[in-house]
């Protein structure tokens, strides 16, 4: 047992996520999210100590740094938990925080939430996937073009054959959001790895379809302590395990696929200290923001050995029938990428540990790939966050209480 | 300042880490940073040695050679009107570090991991932009 486990997450709430949510703004869209965990919780705005948010347009004209202040003034009375951890983000990193923190005393019940509502830039790449950095931006390697490379580079060290496994990953998750009515492309498919491989080049090797979505949506996540979540509207999901490893700033550096030794270390020794192993794991969300993305992560969560996951995507894991089903809402390219997308990994993994998952099932679960979506009475969920594009993640795994 | 070419979406912004890179640039010449005393090659520029974390980090010529680690071939552009198709690469130098480039001078059909390179400038307002073409 870690520290972590003095925690539950005890609420989560996915708003509609589409292609355009204006005139909305972020802020509203993160209020719903937010009083939407609260109630999935049986909480209310009162038992708040601590938010952690990204917001997109808010706070207005002020760094992040300094949210949880303007948070502070908005709920009219001061959080005790400041969360300004820029580094962090919003995401996985900030659950642990939030966590340990529970686990420490410092906190109470904390609030994740992330929110994203952009004027339209036609015929532009989002702007969160244009980096500034002065040795990047004027190559044009917006973010497809930093995964490509490590895409092709990993074609040709394990072979090209990895294309269609990269194909299949985005057809697997696609096929998943096909049957989600949450998603963005809800009834969008199926695909096959060979739509996928037909679609519209970007940069070479990743096709379109390879690639996130783009859009507007929001997510909150709420944990509260063991012992309140007792308390709490449904039973509370334990974190077993995590960790983060950043080595080197994104799209600054070249994505090498050897910017580490021994990659992922950092995951195995966590896993280790947490008592998880793999055959554990029943269910996996990873962050499928590039379909290269998806097979790296096996890799370094040691799902399979390094230049093995072309062959372990190929044997059909990813699957609602399969070992790990895999980025089971459809992802970061079919449910949702609101332009930080680093909490629904977190709601999808409890959805399906709850088994309150939405698909195209008549009746009650079949559990039939197609238009079934909910794995068999998962235990364990994995769910990850990017870190740079190669050699890094941060990731957490969640059971049932 | 004129407004930048169509080749590349918008100019780099020199810091004071980074201005003696981009002045030797201007002149043609590549530099990279390197440790005298434990000899590390860096590239990004670093304040101090990422080895020895001394900062002891000179400034020093680069052969302008190397190999491609890895490139992409780019067909939507990372803003409108950029002239596609454009190749991104990563090119190994001879000295050991990667760096984030683009390659001219061959049919994108012609780019290959391994390939030989040597560095090629192309100048854009006051700075010069650094470039790599098949050895």
């Amino acid at each position: 047992m870690t520290g972590l486990d003095a925690a539950r997450i005890v609420g989560v709430c996915t708003t509609q996520q589409a292609r355009s949510l204006l005139p909305r703004t972020g802020f509203s869209v993160a209020l719903e999210a937010l009083t939407g965990a609260l109630a999935d919780a049986g909480l209310t705005v009162g038992d708040l100590d601590g938010i952690c948010s990204d917001i997109s347009g808010w706070p207005p004209g002020s760094p992040q740094l300094s949210a949880d202040i303007y948070w502070s003034r908005q709920l009219g009375r001061p959080l005790r938990w400041p969360m300004r951890w820029p580094g962090a983000g919003v995401g996985i990193a900030s659950m642990l925080a939030a966590a340990s923190a529970i686990g420490s005393g410092l906190a109470s019940t904390v609030a994740l939430v992330s929110a994203g509502v952009r004027e339209p830039h036609p015929g532009a790449v989002a702007p969160w996937a244009r980096p500034a950095d002065e040795f990047t931006d004027w190559t044009g390697s917006y973010t497809a073009v930093q995964y490509a490379l490590a895409a092709q580079r990993y074609l040709h060290e394990h072979g090209e054959t990895a294309l269609e496994a990269m194909a299949l990953t985005s057809a697997t998750i696609r096929n998943y959001g096909s049957i989600n009515p949450g998603a963005v492309y809800y009834h969008r498919g199926p695909y096959t790895a060979a739509d996928v491989l037909a679609s519209r080049p970007v940069a070479s090797p990743l096709t379109m379809l390879m690639c996130s979505s783009v859009n507007d949506g929001g997510c909150a996540v709420v944990l509260t302590s063991a012992d309140r979540a007792r308390d709490c509207a449904r039973s509370g999901i334990r974190v077993l395990a995590g960790a983060a490893q950043w080595p080197y700033p994104s799209y600054a550096e070249a994505p090498v696929l050897d910017a580490v030794p021994d990659a992922g270390r950092f995951a195995s020794d966590a896993l280790a200290r947490g008592g998880v192993r793999h055959c554990d794991i029943d269910v996996v969300e990873l962050y499928d923001h590039f379909a290269i993305g998806v097979l790296m992560q096996f890799e370094l969560y040691g799902f399979c050995g390094p230049g093995e996951a072309a062959d372990f995507v190929r044997s059909g894991v990813m699957g609602l029938d399969g070992r790990y089903p895999t980025c089971t809402d459809g992802g970061c390219q079919s449910f949702s990428h609101n332009g930080n997308p680093v909490l629904y990994q977190l709601a999808e993994a409890v959805r399906q540990l709850r088994g309150e998952v939405a698909d195209d099932c008549a009746g009650p679960h079949d559990h039939r790939p197609g238009h079934c979506r909910a794995v068999r009475a998962p235990q364990i969920a994995l769910a990850a966050n990017p870190g740079p594009p190669t050699c890094g993640g941060t990731f957490a795994v969640l059971a049932r209480d | 300042m004129t407004a930048p070419g169509p080749s590349f979406p918008r100019l780099p912004r020199p810091t004071s880490l980074s201005a003696p890179f981009w002045a030797a640039a201007a002149r043609h010449q590549l530099v990279i940073q390197r440790c005298r005393d434990d000899g590390r090659y860096e590239w990004t520029p670093q304040q101090a040695c990422s080895r020895c974390l001394r900062e002891t980090l000179e400034w020093t010529p680069a052969s302008g050679r190397g190999t491609v680690y890895s490139f992409s071939v780019v067909t939507r552009p990372a803003v409108p009107g950029l002239a596609v198709p454009y190749i991104v690469a990563i090119v190994e130098l001879a000295e050991g570090p990667r760096m984030l480039t683009r390659l001219r001078g061959l049919d994108p059909h012609d780019a290959r991991i391994g390939l030989p390179v040597r560095v090629a400038f192309e100048d854009a307002d006051e700075l010069a932009l650094y470039l790599f073409e098949p050895a």
